[in-house]
């Protein structure tokens, strides 16, 4: 079975010359369906280059990027059909138009293709009830909490049949609890088969992972999948 | 190779805990192992033997007397003025790790570093991917724990656990990234 999202051994240089830059080198990741991953390293390993050409926004200077088997196009009409149906992004702040409710920020990408404005809605009311935040559909993000604002992001970026996502930092912004409960909420999306790729620098956050893979200088450096070999369960004497 | 959790309940602490157990009404010693399991959310199971053993020392120290009249298992215990004092005095006191531990983590990193920035880097490197291991099962008990049970002394000590591999972690980037602005210093 091929994965649901993988990088064969991508690169990514910015600049030439002596500003030559390599932000990622050599770097191959598979991730399966249903499965998180957190992709752990310092500000400037990579990580968030790492999210950008997984999605798609950014062509690699060499590899190649996968989803569902298929080798990613970089076209503007491959892009923008893969950003309205494909893949979701989430940041750590600014993921939603304030003018808009959070109903009208889920149904955006859906209009932005040209689904008519009543379908779009049914469907965003449909990703909000799966994040468990419907009863604010009508609340704008300046009257919801750090992590209702996230739960709305987590809901525009998995609204549709779009069954990756990509989030950088998602719980830079809250507290440990909210925090907690954000990773909780994609823990569970992720277990009812969404691919979930999550960028961050905090252990907290990743304990969350299936597997946690470490960037160090654009490289792979190692990873952890939470398991030793013989422990069935902690001991906790 | 089991995980195991750094030693919580120490045999000096479970005897105060058995004690300030004793405060909510006398009883005898296999009541006082529940009330222990309960108040710790089952981490921590105790038999009834080292139970019997810390009430024991206890007694001798004047901390708790047993009735004398019941058969000899099920006669309950009781605190003692000095018992109540003292119970009192350590629920209130912050508690003392004491001088640094001679922490075999830090200690081999440390020696490591000695031996060169190569195997420094990879011993940094070994010990993260392990520390991360044990928050990823330690994270995983807590989702069970909160299903089975609900929020409560289990999810909250599993926090604990978890805050101190997460130290851990922190402490190993931070070493990391003083390593290598040094070299760059040097260079």
């Amino acid at each position: 079975m091929s994965a649901a999202l993988e990088l064969v051994d991508v690169s990514r240089i910015y600049g030439g010359g002596r500003a030559r830059v390599a932000a990622l080198q050599g770097v191959s990741l598979a991730a399966r369906a249903g499965e998180l991953v957190c992709v752990m390293g310092p500000s400037g390993c990579g990580k968030s280059t790492l999210l950008a050409l997984a999605g798609g926004l950014e062509a690699p200077d060499a590899g190649s990027v996968l989803i569902g088997g298929q080798p990613l196009g970089y076209g503007a009409r491959e892009r923008a059909l893969r950003l309205q149906r494909q893949v979701g992004f989430v940041f750590q702040e600014l993921n939603l138009l304030r003018d808009l409710t959070a109903l009208e920020n889920v149904a955006l990408p859906l209009e932005l293709a040209g689904m008519a404005r009543r379908t779009a809605r049914v469907s965003a009311e449909d990703a909000l009830d799966r994040v468990g935040v419907r009863d604010l559909a009508d609340a704008f993000p300046a009257d919801l909490s750090g992590g209702e604002q996230q739960r709305v992001a987590i809901a525009r970026g998995l609204i549709g049949e779009r069954r990756v996502l990509l989030a950088d930092e998602p719980t830079g912004a809250l507290d440990s609890l909210t925090g907690e409960l954000v990773m909780g909420l994609i823990r569970a999306r992720c277990e009812s088969g969404v691919t979930a790729v999550v960028a961050t620098h905090d252990a907290g956050v990743a304990a969350f992972a299936d597997r946690v893979v470490f960037l160090r200088d654009g490289s792979v450096v190692g990873e952890s999948r939470g398991v030793q070999p013989g422990v069935a369960a902690v001991e906790l004497t | 190779m089991a995980v195991k959790s750094p030693a919580l309940a120490s045999g000096t602490a479970v005897r105060f805990a058995l004690l300030a157990l004793l405060a909510q009404g006398e009883t005898h010693g296999y009541e006082l192992k529940l009330r222990f399991e309960r108040s710790t959310g089952g981490l921590w199971p105790l038999n009834v033997g080292q139970v019997y053993d810390a009430m024991r020392r206890l007694e001798r120290d004047g901390l708790v007397t047993q009735s004398p009249d019941s058969d000899d298992e099920r006669r309950p215990y009781a605190l003692t003025p000095h018992g109540r004092e003292v119970s009192e005095r350590w629920l209130s006191a912050a508690s003392d790790a004491g001088a640094p531990p001679r922490d075999e983590l830090a200690i081999k990193l440390m020696v490591a570093h000695a031996a060169g920035s190569g195997a420094f880097a990879d011993a940094v490197q070994r010990q993260r991917e392990a520390s991360m291991a044990r928050l990823q099962v330690f994270a995983r008990r807590k989702a069970d724990a909160a299903e089975a049970a609900g929020d409560g002394p289990e999810v909250w000590l599993v926090d604990l656990l978890m805050l101190r591999a997460q130290a851990d972690v922190r402490w190993l980037d931070l070493i990391e990234a003083r390593a290598g602005r040094a070299r760059e210093g040097h260079a």
